[in-house]
């Protein structure tokens, strides 16, 4: 039955951040780099930056920025691992971004190992882009799909950098093409935004797919794909990181850097920001201006994220946007009435309720629920008018 | 990252459990309101000796069972309507009281409480008084009767059309004023258009599923049109059953409870079906003229178990519609 | 668990006791619960019925424990019921001499009390390795644990329900007959039963409290 949006309407609030254009904040004071378990580091050594520092299963680890390590530390925010922590050594200054290899003319091939040098990594799935590439490349007849699919209110960590950074977005995207001799290509945008943004029918030449309907979208990317270019494969990747796979190529510049979204009622200048990795949270805070002391701090979505506590955090891969509020977000919590309003929202069709009471209660048949086609995507929380948060009782026991 | 962040929820939306019983207040205060009319100042009177009732009985279950009163919750406000509004305006306090207390703390205390009660507080509690005391919940006051605020009542008391349904015969009461509410009837199930309007009301907020009320209706409408109980015909059948007893304020009230009915889409139709079935089953076969809160203890009792079995036909449907492929279908995002 | 080994220590002191004190029959065990309910509806039928209970379950105990364990368990469990059934006969006619009319009102539960549960479980838990003295006296005490709730039952609903106590009318104008249908009963039971436990609860803290005391 797909007659009504499926989902759950959310307000999108994405502006003013998706607006803006995309502010880089590539020189942090201070940086925080996780090490193996060896001392690859040791106190007093100087790292140079988009250089390689050491090697985490094959793959190099760059330094994001010219440091000089401080410190060698078990740090409170994450006491499991051991970090480096780097001072900047130099002042800001505007680097000189000189073109390597021309995008229209490097070969196919030679994609793959650029991928492979600069560590480019797909935040989405956590997969590296040159390992995705190399998984694909037999393969016949495919449609190659940047997602930049925000469908969380106020995140557009995604969308941002394909509305702003367009050239570089469809440069990379055409690489991939290249890459894998596929002709079709495409962005995947979820279309209800509501605020005050409009997308054109292509960006640089590639068509957009806008995805209709409500909160959870990404789970009819596939099945929108499939409509629009029958009888081919699609291989998803996230516009980030096209981004920096153009980046690589054309400047053979590794990832070091992601895209956040800073947004909240605490922050002064919301907007997309590109952040050296490591960089602490409260740096970029201050950064992007706060207007009013934040009670509370959002990390890695607005439905399904997590709160920060420590300001010292350090920026990593899956933190997409960081919403600092300046209420606690803290309300009542009565008892399950038993409604089942979360049963209607569920996307997939697991029943929260029962889930919640047999987990509740201790009561093992939760696992006839099929509860492992959870998708995370927090509406039963949301919708739960008794303020329970059901969606970390399922997650408590499907780790 | 190593450390274990459990993914919570930040954002919530805006309905809480407070706004959900307190629509259901909203919906209920026209009846009262509508009780007053009628009825005069003993019906406001017994509203609010109901209310307090249920209230003070509440908060005293928490303190037997060792925990916290919390003065914000509302549900008990809500059954005391509920029974108090099912009863006629010439009953005794001391009834209304017995129901009350009956309702909080036999059926909805010693089960759990809020939210983990298996039945229907206001209709165990309605059941109980109805069992006990037949002929002072069963004899109705005929509107704007005069009628003594405190004590008895002196006033003659008539039979409610669903008496005369269950003798056989025909009311003679015109269906306009049926609609309107002046007729002898339950304080606050005789107003039929405020109930209907309430019921908008209450599917606008969704606050109750619209499942439940129109299964509940279309099945007890079949069964009138099938099975008449008045010999002119199926249309005058089907008019007379639905407007007499408390059938269409339970269907709006009683039966819509969301704490004691089932919470999957396809259990919640089969609930209202069988809601329907029963309350007319006990109407034809039973001890008294209305069976509404009857069938909707019993089928209170079955709840989890059409929750259960619907999602099994339904799983299994689908397994035998799509094969296999579902599965790994669903499991790639 | 403090209040377990003091228990342990004096069990042989309570436990005889039991029926009377913390272990109810109906209430606490839920033996007999169809005469506690159903049959209860007047003091006169509890009354009886309590009798009739008495003289089939101490014979039937002290039996008990002079067969101890010489026979194989179906064999003995088929042999108290027989013993049972033999001492009905004097049950029902002192049933019949204090309240004739009872045989007929309490249909066929008065017959029922020959296989009560109380009279089998007392019989292979206990009876069978004590002797019959002891036999006798926990049979007394699960007697008199069982007639105390059926005459409370049976003053209550008597009281509430038809207005009279042992048949006669007080002159209440208020009754609720209501009260004298079995769902009633139920509910009954389970407050008393409540109550039972709380009582318990009570007894053990205060158990609790001696024993932390003492090992102070």
């Amino acid at each position: 039955m797909q007659l009504r949006k499926k989902g759950v309407p959310l307000e999108q609030r994405k502006d003013p951040a998706i607006s803006r254009p995309i502010a880089h904040y590539l020189f942090p004071k201070k940086a925080y780099l996780r090490l193996p378990g060896d001392a690859a580091l040791k106190h007093g050594d100087q790292v140079q930056i988009d250089e390689p520092v050491f090697t985490v299963k094959n793959q190099a680890v760059f330094s994001p920025i010219d440091a000089m390590v401080e410190e060698i530390l078990r740090p409170s925010f994450d006491p499991d691992h051991t970090y480096a922590a780097l001072r900047n050594t130099v002042t800001p200054t505007q680097r000189q971004v000189i073109q390597i290899n021309d995008p229209e003319t490097v070969e196919a091939d030679r994609i793959l190992g650029f991928a492979k040098k600069c560590s480019v990594l797909d935040a989405m799935d956590g997969e590296f882009l040159y390992q995705k590439l190399e998984r694909l490349q037999d393969k016949r007849k495919l449609v190659i799909v940047g997602d930049a699919i925000d469908d969380e209110p106020m995140v557009s960590s995604r969308v941002g950098p394909l509305l702003k950074l367009t050239a570089e977005a469809a440069g990379g995207l055409r690489l991939v093409q290249r890459a894998l001799d596929a002709t079709e290509g495409c962005f995947a945008v979820f279309g209800d935004s509501g605020d005050a943004v409009r997308f054109p029918k292509t960006l640089s030449g590639i068509p957009v797919v806008k995805l209709r309907g409500h909160y959870p979208a990404r789970l009819r990317l596939k099945n929108e794909i499939k409509k629009r270019y029958p009888g081919r494969q699609s291989v998803i990747i996230s516009v980030p990181a096209l981004i920096h796979l153009y980046r690589a190529v054309v400047y053979e510049k590794p990832q070091s850097s992601t895209f956040v979204t800073v947004a909240g009622d605490a922050v002064a200048n919301p907007a997309n920001v590109e952040v050296a990795l490591g960089t602490p949270v409260g740096e970029v805070l201050r950064f992007a201006g706060l207007a009013k002391e934040p009670k509370r701090l959002i990390a890695g979505g607005t439905m399904a994220g997590y709160r920060i506590t420590d300001t010292e955090t350090p920026v990593r891969y899956g933190l997409r946007c960081l919403i600092a509020d300046t209420s606690d977000g803290r309300r009542t919590r009565y008892e399950c009435i038993g409604c089942a309003r979360c049963v209607k929202a569920c996307p997939v069709g697991i029943n929260p309720y029962l889930a919640y009471r047999y987990i509740d209660g201790k009561n093992r048949r939760y696992r006839w629920l099929e509860l492992d086609k959870c998708i995370k995507c927090g509406l039963c929380s949301y919708i739960c008018p008794s303020n329970i948060d059901v969606a970390s009782y399922i997650q408590s026991v499907l780790d | 990252m190593s450390k274990k962040t459990r993914l919570t929820a930040q954002l919530r939306a805006r309905d809480t459990s407070a706004v959900i019983m307190g629509d259901m207040i909203i919906a209920l205060v026209p009846l009262c309101v509508m009780a007053f009319y009628y009825y005069g100042l003993r019906a406001a009177l017994l509203t609010l000796t109901a209310v307090a009732v249920s209230y003070a009985a509440d908060m005293a279950g928490y303190a037997i069972r060792g925990k916290l009163p919390n003065p914000k919750d509302l549900s008990s406000i809500v059954t005391g309507l509920i029974v108090v509004l099912m009863m006629p305006a010439s009953v005794p306090y001391f009834i209304v009281v017995l129901a009350c207390l009956f309702a909080i703390l036999v059926m909805k205390h010693p089960f759990g409480g809020l939210g983990n009660n298996v039945f229907n507080p206001a209709a165990g509690g309605f059941a109980f008084v109805a069992i006990s005391f037949p002929q002072s919940v069963f004899t109705y006051p005929v509107p704007f009767a005069q009628l003594e605020p405190f004590g008895n009542v002196t006033a003659a008391l008539v039979e409610s059309p669903a008496f005369t349904l269950k003798l056989g015969g025909l009311p003679t009461y015109d269906p306009v004023q049926m609609l309107l509410g002046n007729y002898p009837g339950p304080m606050g199930a005789t107003n039929i258009l405020v109930i209907l309007t309430c019921l908008l009301f209450l599917l606008y907020r969704k606050s109750v599923d619209w499942r439940i009320p129109v299964g509940f209706v279309g099945a007890s409408a079949l069964i009138a049109v099938l099975f008449p109980r008045i010999v002119l015909g199926a249309e005058y059948s089907v008019l007379y059953e639905l407007l007499s007893g408390s059938l269409l304020f339970g269907a709006v009230f009683v039966v819509t409870d969301p704490v004691t009915g089932p919470k999957t889409r396809a259990g919640r139709w089969l609930y209202g079906i069988l809601a329907g079935v029963a309350t007319l089953l006990f109407r034809h076969f039973g001890g008294f003229e209305e069976g509404l809160c009857f069938a909707v203890l019993i089928l209170n009792s079955l709840s989890h178990v059409m929750d259960r079995e619907t999602t099994r036909l339904s799983r299994y449907l689908r397994r035998w519609m799509h094969g296999d492929a579902q599965l790994s279908e669903e499991k790639s995002k | 668990m403090g209040m377990l080994s003091y228990l342990k220590k004096n069990r042989n002191k309570m436990r005889l006791i039991e029926g009377m004190s913390y272990r109810n029959p109906i209430l606490i065990c839920g033996f007999a619960l169809a005469p506690a309910i159903m049959i209860t509806t007047s003091l006169k039928n509890s009354v009886a019925m309590t009798l009739a209970f008495l003289v089939v379950t101490l014979p039937t105990l002290v039996a008990a424990s002079l067969i101890k364990s010489r026979l194989p368990q179906w064999l003995r469990t088929v042999l108290y019921a027989l013993i049972a059934s033999v001492f009905y006969i004097p049950a029902l006619a002192l049933v019949r001499q204090v309240h004739p009319l009872g045989v007929d009102l309490m249909g066929i539960y008065l017959p029922l009390v020959v296989i009560n549960s109380v009279v089998l479980s007392r019989a292979e838990r206990f009876a069978r390795r004590n002797q019959p003295q002891w036999a006798l006296i926990d049979g007394l005490c699960y007697t008199v644990g069982f007639g105390f709730v059926l005459c409370v039952l049976g003053v209550l609903r008597e009281l509430i329900g038809a207005g009279s106590i042992w048949g006669v009318s007080l002159g209440l104008d208020q009754r609720t007959p209501a009260v004298l249908l079995p769902f009633a009963g139920f509910m009954l039971v389970a407050f008393l039963a409540a109550g039972a436990q709380f009582f318990n609860h009570l007894l053990r803290k205060r158990i609790y409290h001696r024993q932390s005391e003492e090992v102070k």
